[in-house]
């Protein structure tokens, strides 16, 4: 035999197989005899993948011995060999339809489900032979032990599902409050802490259960062990490092350790990216409870404050009873509390500070945070402020009239503004209210003047030129909104001053007034002579550093479209606008005409106001 | 049965000792003892691996050599053959020779004793059916005991000798010839590299474990090997269905004459009582997952272990009770479930599963697999790995089941295999392009290439003619698929049908999912 096969090997010696080379498909009628046909008259022994120790088995060996008989082409011998299984049949007596119900509907679509079988036992207790013995005890009025039980009567019959919910309640609390009690041989809950538990959370047990809370507790106690009495399979508790129950075969189910991931540069960086982002909104929210902190903190000053307001004007009182002041009916009460009767009285005060009916109503809102004043006397601040109305209106026409004594409107047809130009005015309406504010805006000469603060009443020079303004408009709109919230009494910065002043001593031909609503006045100078302008001013940008600005002549269609791009560019570079109304020499005239104004200027020029008012 | 394994000692040599012999009485059997029993007419030598006493009678859990421990069982005393020699256990090598005679007699009483605290000691007894058997067979792992198991693949055992000599012993028919199984192995070794085969030294128990717990297999134990089946009996759905191994459901069930388990949430009761309140109240209809397939016959759901923790530790314990080779050391989070079902007014009935990991760094893509024993026989088991190929199909990847396989297991997979292989191979050759490759084969099926090289050589398909490798369609082989179409023609052909999964997306895992810890 073994000759035999050295010279097969030696005749035969076959090449490699290349799992990847295409073979052909013969059938077996195909196959050129060969003097190896020998070699090839059995099945290799391939490694089956079944334990060594298994692989020898009786049984699969037949099975294995028979397929291989047949593949080498001998026909299968009778009886199919196979690998006896114990035995699995139909069980007697099964009840399978009361068990099973037979309530299943198909639904037309794949099933999708994601309730856990908890989710799906509502009562994981079940009851057993003993518990139902007691059960039906316990409903004939015995207890536990079988003596008869007390107050029975008011009781009525325990059902199974409620007894089952009690006892889960009881398995369920143990199993909570000690969960290590099968090791360290806890005492067994008492009835009061299981009430305890009750009380912490009433959704545990259902009203009918907790009536049965304490007649079945003393036979819970009774069946009650150190295991749970719904046997559970053995899961290690305690996550401990020792093999202690490595060989208990009924401990299952442990929980893996954490794969290592490896470590590689990308996932350094993506972790210190999380931990940054992570710092980050930790950070965040710190200084969003600081905040908070700080808040409150204001809040309580607030408090403490009011209520030392609150004693100062008892005792101010006090002292009005023991000095026998009579004040007005109800004088008293309104001394003692902010009522709402005191806000009509801050408004009379606002109108007496010389406000225009008109303002109040966009005042009001901010006044009632304004601090009270004390005492003041109604009679004497209505007195003031008719009298600072009147003096303002008359101020105002004055001022008016000095405005426009040299200046024509020229304009021709004039444009409504769009919609959105009115919004800058809307805006400026709602200006904070802070300080005086004595008129409604008046014609206002551009939207510089708004944007300056020297007030409300300003002038401007010819447009700038269309190019400049282009230029400049990237700023704009974010410049916008510094303007709407800047604050009186702020100044602009100073900076500009000096640089653009000599624009400021060119008598400008024209300008264009800001008039209500929106509108634009074009207006020209009247003396200023012999029409260079009479219809519009287109001027280079360069042109701004020489001092007299030259004016060409345009048509009228230039003028109109000029006019058209104002109207959709509202707003005008910072940097020019700003600076402006400042730089403007202002005629002494003028100047006191603003003060009588009491515009939105600085402080000081308020005082003035005010003090003229007074 | 006895010649055989004296045959085998002797070829052993001289460093196994030789099993102690000798006339037994009842009186002096102890456990590790190996007496011959009767079995089905037959005498045939067992090992006790457990003694109790039953009504006043003692019996004994034996273990049937060279049988499955699923026919592991309780005999009576009529049934063990004493007239004949009995082998004694070898003492252990830890053991002081000296202590040999003393230990013989304790034994007795501490088995007594331990036969009644059966679950709580079975850890502690050290002589194991599989360990038992180890020692036998492969001498050079006698001294480790039940911390070793075999080694179980890889080409390079085919040519050791001791191997080679038992299975000559066992199986009775010829053999491989020497020079034939040279070139396979080289064949083999070839696949196996681009396999990337895993270690195949014997580890210890502790790296087994460490395996375990790195590698997210869900087989082998080796302290869950040797176990005595704890239930007798259990009753699901319909059915009585006797337990073939041991699985770790509560120690409180051990006593009882039948567990109860729920056809749909599958969780284990020990009375009947229980059960039947457990069933007015349980409301699951069909495995808690998503429905990924239906047919006619039968409908797959998807489970994932970490979602439904509950449900698939219920259905793990279960189907440990039917598989050996499956531990349960670690939990189900990294598992999927696939499930398959038929359907009935009165929910979806578990037919079998396969449990698959949701990342396997081997490419298994079963990792265990089992149609439950009263669904056996009806050609589910083939639907089963059908579908997980099917997956592996929408998947892009080969596939293979995890190693080791049972018997069944491997029954089934060569049966499938054979199949769709011939089956693809016919085509093909009606198709009239009759050349095809080993790798294209195993795309097509979604099949390693190292399973359809199994296959081929196992069919006997792969051969050489004209200096050239040819995949024969052998006579047989037709012979079988005509078999079983005909078999097909009058049972109706279950199949598959791939088009009716197409709405089947891999699932995928972000990486706190994919972690193991809770």
């Amino acid at each position: 035999m073994s000759t035999t096969r050295a010279s097969n090997a030696r005749l035969v010696r076959q090449r490699k197989l290349n799992t990847k080379q295409g073979l052909r498909i013969i059938r077996e009628s195909e196959i050129e005899e060969q003097a190896d046909d020998e070699g090839q008259r059995h099945i290799q022994q391939v490694e089956t993948g079944v334990e060594k120790g298994e692989e020898i088995e009786y049984h699969l060996q037949a099975v294995i011995n028979a397929s291989n008989a047949a593949a080498l082409g001998a026909k299968p011998a009778g009886a199919q060999s196979y690998i006896p299984t114990p035995e699995a049949s139909r069980a007697k007596g099964v009840k399978y339809d009361e068990l099973y119900p037979k309530v299943f509907k198909e639904p037309a679509t794949y099933i999708r489900f994601s309730s856990t079988v908890e989710d799906c036992i509502p009562v994981a207790y079940c009851m057993n032979d003993n518990d139902a013995a007691f059960l039906s005890k316990l409903n004939d009025g015995k207890d536990a032990d079988g003596r008869d039980r007390k107050g029975a009567d008011k009781l009525s019959q325990c059902s199974e599902d409620t007894f089952e919910e009690v006892m889960n309640f009881f398995e369920e609390t143990s199993a909570r409050m000690q969960p290590f009690a099968n090791v360290d041989n806890a005492p067994i809950l008492s009835l009061e802490e299981m009430e305890q538990s009750v009380q912490e959370d009433d959704d545990r047990v259902s009203a009918e259960a907790h009536k049965w809370l304490k007649p079945v507790y003393k036979y819970w106690v009774l069946r009650k062990g150190s295991r749970p009495l719904m046997p559970s399979i053995k899961v290690r508790v305690l996550d401990t490092a020792s093999d202690a129950d490595d060989a208990d075969p009924y401990v299952c189910f442990r929980r893996r350790e954490v794969r290592q991931t490896r470590k590689t540069r990308g996932r350094d960086a993506q972790v210190v990216e999380k931990l940054k982002k992570l710092r980050l909104e930790l950070e965040q929210s710190r200084q969003l409870v600081q905040l908070v902190v700080q808040r409150e903190h204001l809040n309580k000053e607030n408090l403490e404050t009011s209520r030392k307001v609150f004693e100062q004007r008892k005792q101010l009182k006090e002292v009005k009873i023991s000095k026998g002041i009579v004040g007005d009916k109800g004088d008293d009460e309104e001394l003692l509390v902010n009522q709402k009767p005191m806000i009509k009285i801050k408004s009379r005060q606002d109108t007496a500070q010389g406000q225009r009916p008109a303002t109040i109503r966009i005042r009001s809102g901010g006044d009632r945070s304004a601090p009270d004043n004390d005492l003041p006397l109604l009679d004497d601040f209505r007195a003031e402020a008719e009298q600072f109305v009147a003096n303002t209106i008359e101020a105002r026409k004055e001022q008016h009239k000095k405005w426009n004594q040299h200046w024509v409107d020229e304009t021709k047809y004039p444009i409504t503004p769009p919609l959105e130009e009115s919004d800058p005015m809307l805006k400026w309406a709602n200006f904070p209210p802070t300080g005086l504010y004595p008129t409604p805006p008046p014609s206002l000469p551009s939207r510089s003047s708004q944007e300056g603060d020297t007030g409300d009443v300003d002038m401007k020079d010819a447009p700038p030129p269309p190019e400049a303004e282009a230029d400049a408009q990237p700023g704009a709109s974010f410049d916008e909104p510094d303007h709407i919230f800047h604050m009186p009494g702020t100044y602009p910065p100073s900076g500009a001053e000096a640089y653009d002043a000599p624009k400021r001593d060119a008598h400008p031909a024209c300008r264009l007034r800001y008039g209500r609503g929106g509108r634009y006045y074009l207006e020209s100078r009247k003396r200023k002579p012999r029409g260079q302008i009479s219809s519009g001013v287109v001027s280079d940008s360069d042109s701004d550093d020489d001092y007299g600005p030259e004016y060409f002549p345009v048509s009228e269609h230039i003028i109109f479209d000029y006019r058209a791009t104002l109207n959709s560019r509202p707003t005008r570079p910072e940097g020019v606008a700003g600076s402006e109304p400042r730089q403007r020499p202002l005629s002494s005239g003028e100047q006191s005409a603003m003060a009588g104004a009491g515009g939105h200027g600085h402080p000081a020029m308020q005082q003035v106001a005010a003090g003229g008012a007074g | 049965m006895a010649p055989r394994n004296d045959v085998k000692d002797g070829a052993h040599g001289s460093d196994e000792p030789k099993a102690e012999s000798g006339y037994a009485t009842l009186a002096t059997l102890r456990i590790g003892v190996k007496a011959m029993v009767e079995k089905d007419g037959v005498k045939r030598k067992a090992e006790i691996l457990s003694m109790q006493t039953r009504k006043g009678r003692p019996t004994f859990y034996v273990h049937y050599e060279e049988f499955n421990k699923r026919l592991d069982e309780w005999v009576a005393a009529e049934r063990l053959d004493l007239s004949q020699e009995v082998e004694w256990p070898a003492p252990d090598k830890s053991e002081a020779k000296s202590k040999q005679k003393t230990a013989q007699s304790k034994a007795q009483q501490v088995s007594k004793a331990e036969s009644r605290a059966q679950p709580s000691r079975s850890h502690k007894r050290p002589r194991s059916a599989t360990a038992t058997r180890e020692t036998s067979e492969t001498p050079v792992d006698f001294s480790v005991k039940p911390s070793r198991r075999p080694s179980q693949q890889g080409g390079k055992e085919n040519r050791d000798p001791t191997v080679t000599v038992a299975t000559e012993d066992i199986g009775g028919t010829p053999q491989p010839e020497d020079e034939s199984t040279f070139d396979l192995v080289d064949m083999q070794e070839a696949s196996i590299a681009a396999k990337a085969a895993p270690n195949h030294a014997p580890y210890s128990r502790e790296e087994e474990i460490e395996k375990l717990r790195t590698g997210g297999s869900m087989t082998q134990n080796q302290t869950e090997i040797s176990r005595v089946r704890n239930f007798e009996r259990i009753q699901m759905g319909r059915y009585e269905i006797e337990p073939w191994y041991f699985s770790p459901y509560p120690a409180e069930f051990t006593d009882c004459d039948l567990v109860y388990i729920c056809e749909t949430c599958l969780c284990y009761f020990g009375g009947s009582t229980q059960f039947i309140r457990h069933r007015k109240k349980c409301t699951l209809l069909h495995p808690p997952g998503n429905e990924i397939y239906r047919d006619d016959n039968v409908s797959f759901f998807e489970i994932d272990g970490r979602r439904q923790r509950t449900w698939c530790r219920n259905l793990c314990l279960l189907s440990k009770l039917f598989l050996d080779h499956k531990t349960l050391y670690y939990d189900v989070d990294p598992f999927l479930f696939y499930c398959m079902t038929f359907r009935s007014e009165h929910g979806h009935h578990l037919v079998g599963y396969f449990s698959k990991e949701k990342e396997c760094g081997e490419g298994y893509n079963v990792a265990c697999i089992l149609t439950l024993p009263q669904h056996q026989r009806k050609g589910y088991g083939k639907l089963l790995i059908q579908f997980s190929y099917e997956l592996s199909k929408i998947e892009n990847k080969l596939g293979s089941p995890e190693k080791p396989l049972s018997d069944l297991g491997l029954l089934g997979y060569r049966a499938y295999w054979q199949e769709v292989i011939v089956d693809l191979l016919v085509e093909r050759e009606v198709d009239g392009a009759p050349m095809i490759s080993v790798e294209d084969l195993g795309q097509a099926l979604a099949m390693t290439t190292n399973d359809v090289l199994h296959t081929l050589q196992n069919l006997n398909m792969l051969r050489y003619n004209n200096k050239n490798h040819v995949i024969v369609l052998t006579d047989a082989a037709i012979a079988q698929k005509e078999r079983q179409k005909a078999k097909e023609s009058v049972k109706g052909r279950r199949v598959i049908e791939a088009d009716r999964m197409s709405g089947w997306r891999p699932p995928v895992f972000a990486a706190s999912a994919r972690t193991w810890n809770w």
